[in-house]
């Protein structure tokens, strides 16, 4: 199963980081650029990608639609997003996301021992069933996990609490509290940076869904069993844990995102990302 | 699917459903419109009495035909102290108007406005946090009322009577 491109290291490989910070800069405080744009200042309101497909119990057709106008931004942020990686894989959240992006780069300024390795729970199981949960206890009327436990509300507050008096009182209240230690054990803490976006991030697991869907004939980061020593450098520097070895590693595209980190590690050079040739 | 993903399936059901039912009762969202009729408020919101502090965010949009300045008060028993702050870019980089907010006054308010105001309440005495709040907005010049966001503060056992007051 060999693969074009495979071994070209490209730009968005070896310039991720920069590429992270540039979208924190576009996103987050202090700047908050693009929100600025449409008299936002957070995800919360119009830029919401997290609420406008939320049915709650009791909900009319005319009401969950009027959820999509008031969230415009974060529906074109989400179906934009779905989109491109069906096509191309999740770059999103590898590059993009300043939500994970943020956690990631944070878990590198922890020194090692203070990180925790997520690798042994099976990320999909944790995932979808968060992520059923998230999507059918509002229908019931159970209730929601959408606002009260939302990383795309912490994480910009973080940056903001040290500037702006209401950012602050995000945290004065226990559910910012809880979201804050599950930002900084899942994120921060984490071996990666990546396990919040990998367990709990409704964003994440939508996107992986796209990412599946398509991964027989789009591009994805892909092994090139052939070159494959099954040395299992590439399972130890996964941030989401998408690879395991057995006979030769195996990408598991419900959890990948072309970070690259893989790639790059590899010392046979059979990892990169392309598409099957037949 | 092996039983290690099944169990993990579960208990992560489990666990979101506990985080779906449970409410911790010290911090409440409301919506509403600000109007020169009274605006309206989508829902009032319930808060749990007996903490010593509560986090409260109103999220508005200003309806035509209203502009002009809104003066925020905090109105019920028994009296708390409080704090407001407005949700605003850290840095202005003016590429939309803004409301000022000074002293608990939204200066300069134009049709089609959103505003996120966070309060946060400190009750004098908490086992006295009880009863119903409003977050209110006045017109500075005419002192009539353009939005009245209801606080209830339910008791421990969650009993209340037409009003919101806990027994």
């Amino acid at each position: 199963m060999p693969m074009d491109a495979a071994a070209s290291k490209s730009l968005v490989v070896r310039y991720r980081y920069w590429i992270i910070l540039l979208g924190i800069l576009l996103f987050l405080p202090p700047l908050s650029f693009l929100f600025q744009f449409t008299q936002d200042h957070s995800f919360c309101g119009s830029w919401c990608p997290r609420m406008f497909f939320i049915w709650r119990q009791g909900t009319t057709v005319g009401q969950f639609l009027m959820g999509w106008t008031r969230s415009y931004m974060g529906v074109v942020l989400v179906l934009g997003m779905l989109a491109t990686t069906f096509f191309f894989g999740r770059y999103w959240c590898s590059h993009l996301c300043p939500i994970g992006g943020t956690t990631e780069l944070g878990s590198h300024l922890l020194p090692s021992f203070m990180k925790i390795n997520f690798s042994g729970i099976p990320a999909s199981s944790v995932r979808y069933g968060y992520f059923s949960v998230y999507i059918l206890a509002p229908l019931v009327g159970i209730g929601s996990i959408c606002c009260s436990y939302c990383n795309f509300a912490t994480v910009p507050r973080v940056f903001g609490a040290a500037f702006s008096q209401a950012d602050m009182a995000y945290f004065l209240r226990t559910a910012g509290l809880i979201n804050l230690g599950l930002i900084a054990v899942l994120g921060f803490m984490a071996r990666g940076g990546r396990a919040y976006c990998n367990l709990l991030c409704p964003i994440g697991a939508l996107d992986a869904l796209s990412n599946r869907l398509d991964s027989k004939f789009s591009k994805r980061v892909r092994v090139n069993p052939s070159k494959c020593d099954a040395c299992g450098k590439c399972v130890k520097v996964c941030p989401t844990w998408a690879i395991n070895v057995k006979d030769k590693a195996e990408v598991d595209q419900l959890s990948c995102m072309p970070c690259g980190i893989c790639e790059k590690i590899c010392p046979q050079e059979a990892i990169g990302y392309g598409r099957i040739k037949v | 699917m092996g039983l290690k993903h099944i169990i993990f399936f579960i208990l992560a059901v489990g666990i979101s459903l506990l985080g779906s039912a449970y409410r911790w009762g010290d911090s409440a969202h409301s919506i509403g419109l600000i109007h020169t009729n009274g605006g309206r408020v989508k829902h009032p919101s319930f808060l749990k009495s007996g903490k010593s502090r509560y986090a409260f965010i109103s999220t508005a949009t200003v309806m035509p035909p209203y502009s002009g300045d809104a003066r925020l008060v905090l109105e019920g028993e028994p009296e708390m102290d409080y704090e407001l702050s407005l949700s605003r870019p850290i840095v202005d980089l003016g590429f939309r108007r803004l409301p000022k907010f000074d002293n608990n006054v939204l200066y300069d308010l134009t049709p089609r406005d959103r505003l996120a105001i966070w309060i946060v309440i400190k009750p004098k005495d908490k086992d006295a946090a009880c009863g119903k709040q409003t977050l209110a907005f006045y017109d500075t010049k005419t002192s009539r009322p353009l939005l009245r966001v209801p606080m209830i503060f339910r008791g421990k056992e969650d009993s209340q009577d037409a009003y919101g007051c806990c027994r």
